[in-house]
């Protein structure tokens, strides 16, 4: 019976003018997104390239000088996400590059093109078409599907036939599923096609099964739609009432939840300002200065010679202030994480926030694509410090002070040439559909989790519900 | 008879579930809202007053001219708690120096200096009129014809002597003599909230801002209001109106912006700032070449082969300071401002041009893509909010032309009055006081630790401050309401031409309708 059912639901539904109008409007965005994504990651990979060459040349220039190399500033830029179509997660107006040599690391900064002079505006990735789009059209199922046909008394004519409810329920739900899922799935294969046909964004296997991992994610995002407004169409009595209510119910749990959660962390969990990290700094730095364990000076006739005790206390001053700035610097960044962290973890309360960010984590965009460049960016920092220590404790030669003071610790640190190929590159690890799962899998089960209680609800208001 | 269709409509609408949940909706997030900005404001006016107090010592503790490169410094509306518009994206302190016209606003900070949370959407004041009262629009006109041939009501009011043009009135007045007082309780919850916070202060100006921008609120939620009656006068059910009218909603406000700033954002391209920054290199890269020539010239005038001096701070041509050095390096230094300074103002002229054409893109940019959004309601009401609330484009350039007027007549004074080819625009001596020999100043120097102390090595304190009554200050004039709102008046327009266009196809509409 449950068969009938659910094939007289799909009947119903996709010859109906909404599903011809929406499916219209879902494949064309997912074609304007298509077309837009690629060239904006075309632009994007541009600069990621030419970056990346200016680092290379930089690097091969100095390599006839160990101590030229110490020195070398490197731009390390975020890559551009291959399949950012998923969820773009405002990354042309977040930062996407960070200065690295072998002592410091800068905060991160903005490289890519953006223009300042106006609001961002919400991108038409996959994940906000599912989210409004996909949304609008699952109210526009679901509202009059119980209260619809208990008014016109259709309702109680099937179940007056030997029909369970539990069965009606069902069906209705796997109908309506069914029929969101033939435009999602013919809009990202469509979307797919024209990357492909385009030919400037080249998708590997790991891409393939991070999309396979949002594919799934979307159907049950999707699928606690459905269970949330059918839910609410069992539990009134007119489809007007049912519509206003699911209306409410999304505006509450896409905009107005998040969007206080979002402002209320900020509050829940403070951290120090910018200017008071960096009055922080220079007090730390100014004691350092002071104190009667290093030397400040400089008598300028170091060079040449071996190091003095003067020159060894300058070099534990400057590392000192090295580790001192990285410290105090390293730790603010991971308290702005931390309160971000929060902030996410707080509005994921709303599965439309849940879904949106796990959109972003997917396509390795937004706050969890900079979180990964920072932390790789500062273990690549160590491994270049490490690397260097290395290669000048290898040479006799070398007074041994890899020390951040280009102008006057030159001269006590090895000089002899590296091969090229031997120096540490930074290179941007992309998430791996692995490393999504499990990031992920709370999210997943938390998606799950609401249908299931969704579902229950739904089917328990509906068996107990007067269809009179 | 209008008027009584009017109070029974309005009746009938205050009272109503769906009045009643949008009111308390709004009474929970308008004040949230409103306290959140009102927060972010204070954070941004301590940051005002720092940069202020900066920029004053500027002028306070130069030792010597050269020292004196300005910054202009803007505070912020509290009109931008209403709309934040792009006010905490832009910056607003500039540095002010004689080697670069500054091309964007620096000192972006917002209350928690978040960036990772601050650079998500958030909402204001306007977008809670954009999203939520526009959606209660939609709610109480979607069914404002379509529900009274339902219920049969139409039927028998229309049997009796009353005109469809007065039923269509009064039905339009009902909806919005609703939305008056919903207003009204929404901006006097603002202005509590600002009126508790010690760091507001609504100026006269302020106060006739948010009168235009009441009434503009008035106007977009008209226009809501109008298309649910158009759809309600076609559609056959109330409920097919409220899927038509969500969907228009859902278009309008979320997929019709985001699609015309996709297009906008193509139709004029914009390159990363780093290529301008590369070419202005290569002009740094010829200004050195010329000051190498220049400074063999000098050198050969002066005669000095090797300069040297015993205490200098700062840079070559930029807030350089040099004491205790012998007069015929002094000399030399003189000649070299002289001749430096007016090529360095020059060089910032040329790579002025190379800003000012990448600014001119962002500038076409933002314009296209506010025409092209300006389909949306929701966008001219954020646009025109923008505008009213200072929070906008064009009062961010025109901040920054301000801050670039000055720069300009800063160092138009200092060339009028040489400051240029004076000892004080780099040291802090008089010609009189410049040590003759290096003897001379190795002494002068060593008096001068002994005497002042100083803390560090370049704690120059003890030598005294120019006097900078006389050089031009930063004073920056507000634009008027009008001169804001010229710019947006042909959207404000269109919106005025679309709401009336509404109600003539509803009232058209309204008559033809069949109402058995």
């Amino acid at each position: 019976m449950i068969k009938y059912l659910y094939i007289k639901e799909i009947r119903q539904y996709l010859y109906s003018g909404k599903i011809i109008f929406a499916t219209a409007v879902i494949l064309s965005l997912f074609i304007i997104n298509a077309l837009v994504c690629q060239r904006n990651y075309a632009q994007v990979n541009e600069l990621y390239n030419q970056e990346k060459l200016t680092n290379q040349e930089n690097i091969r220039r100095s390599c006839s000088s160990f101590s030229d190399l110490v020195f070398i500033d490197q731009q390390s830029v975020k890559p551009p996400s291959h399949i950012a179509f998923i969820c773009d997660a405002s990354a042309n107006k977040l930062d996407d590059a960070v200065t690295v040599n072998a002592f410091r690391l800068s905060s991160l900064e903005k490289l890519g093109p953006d223009n300042p002079y106006f609001s961002s505006f919400t991108a038409i990735d996959w994940t906000n078409i599912i989210l409004i789009v996909f949304s609008f059209l699952s109210i526009s199922l679901c509202y009059n599907a119980f209260c619809g046909e208990r008014m016109e008394g259709t309702l109680k004519l099937l179940l007056s036939n030997f029909v369970s409810r539990w069965k009606v329920f069902i069906a209705k739900y796997l109908g309506i599923l069914s029929v969101l899922a033939i435009p999602l799935l013919v809009g990202i294969l469509i979307h797919l096609l024209v990357i492909r046909i385009g030919g400037k964004i080249e998708l590997d296997l790991n891409d393939y099964w991070l999309i396979l991992l949002f594919l799934i994610s979307s159907v049950l995002f999707i699928s606690v739609n459905v269970l949330l407004f059918l839910f609410i169409s069992t539990a009134t009595s007119r489809p007007v009432i049912s519509l206003s209510i699911c209306l409410i119910s999304w505006l509450l749990l896409q905009v107005v939840i998040p969007q206080i959660f979002w402002t209320s962390s900020k509050m829940m969990i403070k951290i120090p300002t910018f200017s008071q990290v960096s009055s922080e700094d220079q007090k730390q730095s100014e004691s350092l200065w002071k104190s009667p364990d290093y030397y400040g000076g400089w008598n300028g006739a170091w060079a040449g010679k071996a190091p003095n005790e003067n020159v060894l206390k300058r070099a534990a001053l400057m590392n000192a202030l090295d580790a001192s700035n990285n410290q105090i610097w390293g730790d603010y960044t991971q308290k702005l994480f931390r309160q971000t962290n929060f902030a996410i973890n707080l509005c994921k309360i709303s599965p439309y926030s849940l879904y949106g960010f796990l959109g972003a984590t997917i396509s390795d965009n937004g706050f969890t694509g900079l979180k990964n460049f920072y932390t790789q960016s500062e273990n690549y920092r160590k491994i270049l410090y490490k690397f260097l220590i290395e290669k000048d404790k290898a040479d006799p030669k070398s007074y041994h002070l890899v020390v951040n003071e280009s102008w006057s610790f030159k001269g006590f640190m090895s000089n002899s040439s590296l091969k090229f190929e031997e120096f540490p590159y930074f290179e941007y690890k992309r998430l791996s559909a692995v490393k999504a799962f499990t990031e992920l899998k709370w999210d997943i089960f938390i998606i799950i989790f609401w249908s299931m209680v969704l579902f229950s609800i739904g089917l328990i208001v509906f068996v107990r519900s007067d269809v009179r | 008879m209008i008027w009584h269709i009017v109070k029974k409509d309005f009746l009938d609408n205050f009272t109503s579930a769906r009045f009643v949940v949008g009111f308390l909706l709004c009474l929970f997030l308008v004040p949230y809202t409103v306290y959140t900005g009102t927060k972010v404001y204070e954070s941004r006016v301590e940051k005002y007053q720092r940069d202020e107090k900066n920029a004053n010592e500027i002028f306070t503790k130069a030792q010597v001219y050269a020292q004196i490169q300005p910054m202009a410094v803007i505070q912020p509306s509290p009109l931008n708690i209403f709309c934040k518009g792009i006010s905490e994206q832009v910056g607003s302190l500039v540095n002010l120096r004689n080697n670069e016209v500054p091309t964007f606003a620096t000192g972006i900070t917002t209350m928690y200096e978040n960036q990772f949370l601050n650079r998500f959407v958030s909402l204001d004041f306007v977008n809670i009129l954009a999203i939520i009262l526009s959606l209660i629009g939609v709610f109480l006109s979607y069914d404002i014809f379509s529900r009274e041939k339902e219920d049969g009501t139409l039927k028998l009011l229309l049997s009796n002597h009353v005109k469809r043009s007065d039923f269509f009135l009064g039905k339009a007045g009902g909806i919005l003599l609703t939305f008056i007082p919903l207003l009204l309780v929404c901006y006097i919850l603002v202005f509590i909230i600002l009126w508790i916070s010690p760091f507001v202060s609504l100026s006269a100006d302020d106060y006739a801002r948010i009168l235009l921008l009441f009434l503009f609120s008035l106007l977009y939620l008209s226009f809501f209001i109008f298309l649910g009656s158009y759809i309600s006068s076609k559609a056959r059910t109330s409920s097919t109106s409220l899927i038509i009218n969500l969907f228009i909603w859902c278009f309008l406000l979320f997929l019709l912006p985001n699609a015309m700033s996709y297009l906008g954002k193509n139709i004029v391209k914009i390159d990363n700032y780093s290529i301008v920054r590369l070419n202005m290199g290569d002009l740094d890269g010829e200004f050195w070449e010329k000051r190498g020539e220049l400074q063999q010239q000098v050198q050969k005038e002066t005669g000095l082969e090797n300069h040297s001096w015993n205490l200098c701070a700062g840079w070559n041509y930029g807030p350089v300071l040099l004491c205790f050095t012998t007069l015929d390096n002094m000399i030399y230094e003189r000649k070299m401002h002289e001749s430096t300074a007016p090529m360095v103002l020059d060089y910032a002229t040329k790579k002025w041009h190379l800003q000012e054409a990448y600014l001119n893109r962002l500038y076409r940019q933002q314009k296209i893509i506010k025409y092209l959004s300006s389909l949306s309601p929701s966008e001219v009401l954020k646009y025109v909010s923008a505008s009213l609330c200072k929070s906008d484009m064009e009062s961010h350039v025109d901040f920054m032309n301000q801050a670039r007027s000055y720069r300009e007549q800063f160092f138009n004074y200092y060339k009028e009055n040489k400051i240029f080819s004076s000892y004080n625009y780099f040291s802090p001596h008089k010609e009189s006081e410049i040590p003759k020999t290096q003897e001379e100043a190795v002494i002068m120097q060593a008096q001068w630790r002994l005497t002042a102390k100083p803390e560090s090595t370049f704690d120059l304190s003890s030598l005294g401050y120019v006097s900078t009554s006389a050089l031009p200050r930063f004073i920056y004039n507000e634009r008027g309401i009008l001169d804001g709102l010229a710019d947006q008046l042909w959207i404000f327009a269109v919106l005025i031409a679309a709401c009336t266009v509404l109600i003539w196809i509803t009232y058209s509409s309204f008559i033809k309708y069949d109402i058995r």
